[in-house]
């Protein structure tokens, strides 16, 4: 048993670090205010070339070949830069198109061939279609939407079609609402194991987030004086640091170890990851907030970073898996201590 | 990563599981004192018998020598037999002084020691926290004088936890009168049935009066029984907390995710006042949901620490969140036990530990996130050593 990276796990961990750190430092956003954020051609093909959209994906798929293990690694580094989600929707798009059997789509959107959206339920739905309106996420120039409903995945052909854009508050996000009725499948798929790695991914992405937010708190406490001394000697923002760094820990130690339940196909791998998701999502919205209310005023300003990480971690909660069917699993998943 | 387990540990938990199948202790351990004490000797010693005793203990000192993950197992197939696991009346023993004095004993100490423990012959008490030193342990006063070849003590300890029945005290004094702070302590062995030491019960909140205030008059104790140097002694005592927060709280998580599927399963039949089952109210479910999702982690938490011990040798700091979130979720689970429970939760008949074990623990829990450190000193020692923030003092 071990639940750290291995020596080339963390080699996954610092060729991200440092490629983000060059080229999609957080700081990048403030530049792009108050548009919303779409990589150039070159750099949405660069992010192709380091294999970011088929990191889990079966080499024989156009992908990787690497597993959960090592696909959370890098989710968690681009949640700390606040990456553009398309990244997330892209690489399950791939997962999703091979597990339908669709290799070539699979290749394809694995190569950034296909820009992808994430279109989420809006209206009530009655039968199977897809019927009523969907939000779409990422939605400027997308190509294909992302549809996750439960178990069941779909990718619809979105060429062709205008999808009128709506603001979204997180300005770097672009948003549309489409009925998307008539669009044609390009795949259809339902498996739960899937599902589960949207999810598991999302909450990387999250655990990336509360700790980023833990980070930008904890430099500025060291520098920043009230009365005389750093704010980080005053008990009223230690404190509510250590319980950000202690939140933040145990929603990454349970995606680490759910990623392994995944990938081993455990049978208590869908109670590990939504319990994961729950906390992750809950890390990345109590840290973000901690984090803007322990700076104070410049916290607010749409000069300094924290708000992206708050604006972030509020709309993520909206993406795969909502939280209520996560509780529900969570509460109706015995867990036995000796079931290895 | 990965939560496999090797070749080694399966066979461990096979010959754990039919070792436990005909020797776990039947019957209830007994909730007074005396009954308790002699269940908790009797089956320390079947385990010593049986070469149970210090999974993860040195051989050489009677232990098996094994890893902290097949410690763990033995607690989670210890749990699925229903035989104790938290060292019973001597868990400062097993997980306070044992532990120090494999690491910072000297040979005779530890073969006088350590096997007596195992055994369950020597019970153990800390004499650590006084009246004005608790939180601030570095502030303590009780005096140790050298004369000749032992060591003078006076002064009042408190929360000695079992100082009522213990054989021996893992005891912290100031040997350098002119010393403050943590300098100039000393770590020794005290016998607890030596002249001069009088043990006067506390009684907590739950009733019980298994505290104690211990005050020392011109007690005598051999220079032999310092652990480590005279004078060293802060330094001895963080090594039994290093101990403490990183492997000792494997049997209170693995009780804790136990705890919360019982719950569970009592809150599918309990009903509230408005008739339904306790587990269909929104507010019941979500409050369960969430505290199941922190006993998982929990779990995740032990098992990243473990691991961290295998690599690196000994635990990280992170035993103070483990220690801060472990209580926090204890405390939550009582309080929504309390809320599913209604009045019924209000019953508390002598030996209320095992007739009504939710109210016990409910007084419990606040034992817990204040003793071994309060959790506001774990926040303390989260910003300082893992977050490098400025002190505080």
């Amino acid at each position: 048993m071990d639940l750290l990276p291995t020596s080339e796990q963390q080699q996954i961990i610092d060729s991200a670090v440092t490629y983000l750190g060059d080229r999609l430092p957080l700081q990048r956003l403030k530049s792009l205010l108050p548009r919303p954020e779409v990589l150039s051609h070159q750099g949405w093909q660069e992010l192709a070339g380091l294999g970011w959209f088929g990191l889990g994906l079966d080499a024989a798929a156009g992908g990787v070949g690497a597993g959960p293990s090592e696909e959370i690694l890098l989710f968690r580094e681009l949640g700390r830069v606040v990456a553009p989600p398309r990244i997330l929707f892209t690489a399950v798009a791939a997962l999703a198109a091979a597990a339908a059997g669709e290799t070539a789509l699979a290749e394809r959107i694995a190569s950034g061939g296909t820009l992808i959206a994430l279109a989420v339920r809006e209206d009530h739905e009655t039968g199977g279609g897809v019927v009523g309106r969907r939000r779409l996420y990422e939605a400027e120039g997308a190509q294909a939407a992302l549809l996750v409903d439960g178990d069941q995945i779909r990718l619809l052909d979105l060429a062709g079609r205008d999808l009128g854009l709506r603001p979204c508050f997180d300005t770097s996000i672009s948003m549309s609402l489409a009925d998307l009725s008539d669009a044609p499948a390009l795949c259809d798929v339902t498996d739960g194991r899937i599902a589960l790695r949207a999810d598991l991914l999302l909450a990387a992405y999250q655990v990336g987030i509360a700790e980023k937010a833990l980070e930008m708190i904890v430099s500025y406490a060291k520098v920043r004086e009230t009365f005389g001394r750093p704010i980080g000697a005053y008990q009223a923002v230690r404190h509510p640091c250590a319980e950000m760094a202690a939140r933040g820990e145990e929603a990454r130690a349970l995606t680490f170890l759910a990623s392994v339940a995944l990938a081993d196909a455990a049978p208590d791998a869908a109670l590990q990851v939504s319990a994961a998701r729950v906390l992750a999502e809950e890390a990345a919205l109590k840290n973000a907030d901690d984090n803007i209310q322990l700076h104070g005023g410049i916290g607010v300003t749409e000069e300094f970073d924290a708000h992206h990480l708050i604006k972030r971690a509020t709309v993520a909660r909206q993406w795969f898996g909502d939280r209520r069917s996560h509780l529900v699993r969570v509460l109706g998943t015995r867990f036995n201590i000796d079931a290895a | 990563m990965n939560l496999l387990e090797t070749d080694d540990e399966k066979a461990f938990r096979a010959s754990a599981r039919a070792w436990l199948s005909t020797n776990a202790p039947e019957g209830e351990r007994p909730t007074d004192t005396a009954g308790a004490l002699a269940y908790d000797k009797a089956w320390q010693l079947r385990l010593y018998e049986g070469g149970w005793a210090g999974v993860n203990w040195p051989k050489e000192y009677g232990g098996r020598g094994l890893s902290g993950f097949q410690y763990m197992i033995w607690v989670q197939e210890c749990v699925r037999a229903g035989a104790p696991i938290t060292g019973g009346s001597n868990f400062t023993g097993q997980f306070h002084a044992g532990p120090t004095l494999i690491v910072r004993g000297n040979e005779d100490q530890k073969r006088e020691h350590l096997p007596k423990i195992l055994k369950g012959e020597a019970m153990w008490c800390q004499g650590f926290s006084e009246p004005g030193a608790g939180t601030d342990l570095a502030n303590l006063r009780t005096r140790g004088e050298i004369d000749g070849d032992h060591i003078v003590v006076n002064g009042h300890k408190t929360w000695t936890s079992n100082g009522h029945f213990a054989d021996l005290q893992e005891l912290l004094v100031r040997t350098d009168p002119n010393s403050t702070r943590h300098h100039g302590l000393t770590w020794l062995i005290c016998d607890m049935h030596s002249p001069g030491i009088e043990v006067r019960p506390i009684r907590t909140m739950g009733g019980e009066a298994h505290v104690n205030d211990t005050f020392y008059d011109n007690v005598r104790i051999p220079i032999a029984n310092v652990v480590g140097e005279i004078g060293q002694g802060w330094s001895v005592a963080m090594s039994t907390f290093a101990f403490e927060r990183g492997i000792g709280f494997i049997g209170d998580q693995i009780e804790l995710i136990n705890m919360v599927e019982e719950l569970i399963d009592i809150a599918g039949h309990v009903r509230l006042p408005s008739g339904k089952p306790a587990i269909e109210d929104d507010g019941v479910a979500q409050r369960l949901a969430d505290l199941k999702c922190e006993a998982l982690a929990l779990r995740a938490l032990t098992i990243s620490g473990l691991a961290y011990i295998e690599r690196h040798g000994q635990p990280g700091p992170e035993g103070s969140m483990m220690k801060l979130l472990l209580t926090t979720a204890y405390k939550k689970l009582h309080q929504v036990a309390s809320d599913i429970l209604g009045p019924g939760f209000l019953d508390y008949p002598e030996g209320a530990r095992t007739a009504n074990p939710w109210a016990y623990r409910y007084f419990r829990s606040w034992v817990l996130t204040i003793s071994a450190g309060p959790n506001e000193i774990h926040r303390d020692i989260i910003a300082d050593r893992i977050l490098g923030l400025p002190r505080a003092r």
